[in-house]
């Protein structure tokens, strides 16, 4: 699994799209992980305001402007990056584990079982996620942990449907049946020899993923559904639009939706190099790749 | 009392419309510790459908209608799935046929022999598995070190022999070889059929190879048994199958194979096909494609009659044929 990681590495190093989407996503996870150092001011700081203050234009001293309180734009889109990337991050892990748990399962043990759930995909494919999610957060209110919660729950289905058809053709390999044949118990086979073959498009899914749980989070923040207590890039495009679109204070709205756009494309450009990566009918066999030759003389000799 | 003894095995594949084909009707045989079997027989005749029934691994559709299994006395197709999977690898053990699919590429060879010993219980520890994985891989002629590659990193014949050695690894008492030879070039042939012998000899191993290529039986098995479209036509020791064949379709598969001695022998082939399951002729099973099938040879089943010590023959014309 390990040696399976680092060639995947490897390759991946090679490839200036993917090197420049993890750049342009770890910059930004760099940023809002050292949010204090960056930030120009704390946004949570009780300030004096003066009334020409608000939505003041970007000067020397407030790169970015002022808000309609006076607070400072660029702060705020500073601290703002932690939210975003957290919701993206934890809830696309949450989808990522349950539609692998349920695509393993349904694929591996099939009948009954994989029918069920895999109707229950259908069912949550068809119905489209925002309305759903505005839903579940009328009625559970709004809080950062229930929209990842949301989110979560309701963005694993392509990833259970990638991976059930993968483990559909994997459990037909014969080295399934000699598994079973050493007298490997069903969840070991899962373990040990089918999920370990899912690992790589699971990987690619989920950083794929990512963009998509952080524009839903924008989505339902822009739509007044965020926690209230964070001011995520979507809560600041939701302000902005509300408030100072109206006095053309583009410095408010523009910076929340590049920053958005920014993540959003660094993260598709990583994910779908990697799915070029790990996509099984582009890779070449071993003798065409000249390092693993050596590598294998080493081992050998 | 033979070490596996198969009594009466029948095994059906059931259709999507629920239809059962008969893919393996009434085979019985046995072997003895130390002793080997080989199974012959053209493809599709049902020789690997009997061996995965055998270890309980048909696939879904495939189901084991009647018959005996008996592994040093205990029915194995009475044993619970938990008993059963006890004794799949540390009682009997299974080479499959194309090693190179069976080997999961993604898992070094160490450690999926590690692994079958783990789950054994025969070391629980892993150093001292790792040091076992190793002199396992000795026993079949690979360096130990050569342990931490990866299957693709392994000749054909080195990934036959690793899947030998695994499935030594927990001192069964039956090796089943499916097909050990084939997709292998002449050379390695002879060396993976000297290592089964020896190793059958050194570990007195009941082996059970199944093949359809005379060759390799006539090389190691004390035993054969011919099977076509699902049936035994005749069992054996090698020598009176081979010197003296009754069944006129052992007779047929002798003359197709090119003999040594007689390198300009003409090779008759069988006219024909076998049979589809779902359109199995209701007399022997053979009689379609047999030159001296006669009228009751289309109607009626033949019952085996042993005609010489250990030697079985199905055929009604026995009696009253002469070589």
């Amino acid at each position: 699994m390990r040696e399976q990681l680092q060639e995947i590495w490897r390759t991946f190093r090679r490839k200036p799209m993917g090197m420049i989407g993890l750049f342009m996503l770890f910059s930004v996870v760099f940023i809002a992980i050292f949010a204090p150092w960056f930030a120009p001011y704390d946004p949570g700081e009780k300030i004096h305001v003066e009334p020409k203050d608000l939505l003041a234009p970007p000067d020397a001293e407030h790169l970015l402007g002022r808000d309609d309180a006076g607070k400072d734009v660029l702060s705020q889109l500073i601290y703002g990056a932690r939210v975003s990337l957290t919701v993206g991050f934890v809830a696309s892990f949450m989808a990522m584990f349950i539609g692998t748990t349920v695509g393993l399962v349904a694929g591996y043990y099939g009948g009954r079982i994989g029918n069920a759930l895999m109707r229950l995909v259908d069912f949550l494919l068809v119905i489209p996620d925002l309305p759903l999610m505005m839903v579940f957060i009328s009625i559970w209110g709004r809080g950062l942990w229930k929209i990842i919660l949301v989110i979560g729950l309701l963005g694993w289905t392509t990833t259970a449907r990638l991976v059930r058809s993968q483990v559909l053709s994997l459990k037909e390999r014969q080295f399934v049946l000699r598994a079973k044949a050493i007298g490997a118990s069903n969840f070991r086979i899962i373990m040990r020899h089918i999920f370990p073959q899912v690992l790589p498009i699971i990987l690619a899914e989920t950083v794929l993923s990512i963009s998509g749980a952080i524009i839903d989070e924008s989505s339902l923040s822009f739509l007044g559904l965020g926690d209230p207590m964070l001011v995520s890039w979507g809560m600041m495009l939701n302000f902005a639009f509300e408030r100072a679109i109206s006095r053309m204070a583009w410095w408010f709205l523009l910076p929340p939706g590049f920053a958005i756009v920014w993540v959003s494309v660094g993260v598709v450009l990583m994910g779908s190099t990697l799915e070029e990566i790990v996509n099984p009918r582009l890779k070449t066999h071993h003798l065409f790749n000249p390092a693993r030759m050596l590598e294998l003389f080493k081992v050998a000799s | 009392m033979a070490t596996l003894d198969v009594r009466n095995l029948s095994v059906c594949y059931l259709t999507d419309e629920g239809v059962a084909l008969n893919a393996a009707d009434d085979v019985s045989f046995q072997v003895d510790q130390g002793k080997s079997l080989g199974i012959v027989g053209e493809s599709g005749c049902g020789k690997t459908t009997v061996m995965l029934a055998l270890l309980r691994l048909l696939p879904e559709a495939g189901r084991i209608m009647e018959g005996q299994v008996f592994l040093e006395g205990k029915d194995l197709l009475q044993c619970s799935e938990g008993e059963m999977r006890n004794l799949r690898w540390s009682k009997i053990s299974i080479v499959f046929q194309g090693a190179m699919n069976a080997l999961n590429p993604v898992r070094t060879i160490e450690s999926q022999i590690v692994e079958v010993l783990k789950i054994h219980g025969v070391e629980g520890q892993s150093q001292r598995a790792r040091v076992r994985a190793g002199e396992l891989l000795e026993l079949v002629g690979i360096p130990p070190e050569r342990g931490r590659q990866y299957p693709h990193q392994y000749s054909g014949g080195m990934r036959q022999r690793a899947m030998i050695a695994m499935a030594l690894a927990c001192n069964p008492r039956v090796l089943i070889a499916d097909e050990p030879t084939t997709a292998l070039d002449v050379m390695i042939q002879a060396q993976i059929l000297n290592l089964l012998r020896k190793l059958q000899k050194s570990l007195n191993l009941a082996l059970i190879i199944v093949t359809h290529d005379l060759g390799v039986v006539a090389e190691i098995c004390d035993d054969v048994l011919v099977m076509y479209s699902g049936t035994v036509v005749e069992t054996g020791s090698g020598d009176a199958i081979f010197n003296h064949p009754r069944h006129p379709y052992t007779e047929r598969l002798l003359q197709a194979f090119p003999d040594i001695e007689s390198p300009n022998a003409d090779l008759v082939s069988i006219p024909g096909n076998p049979p589809r399951l779902d359109e199995l002729p209701p007399g022997c099973r053979f009689a379609p494609r047999c030159h001296i099938a006669e009228e009751r040879c289309h109607i009626e089943v033949p019952k085996p009659i042993e005609i010489e010590h250990r030697h079985w023959c199905a055929c009604h014309l026995y009696p009253g044929r002469r070589e």
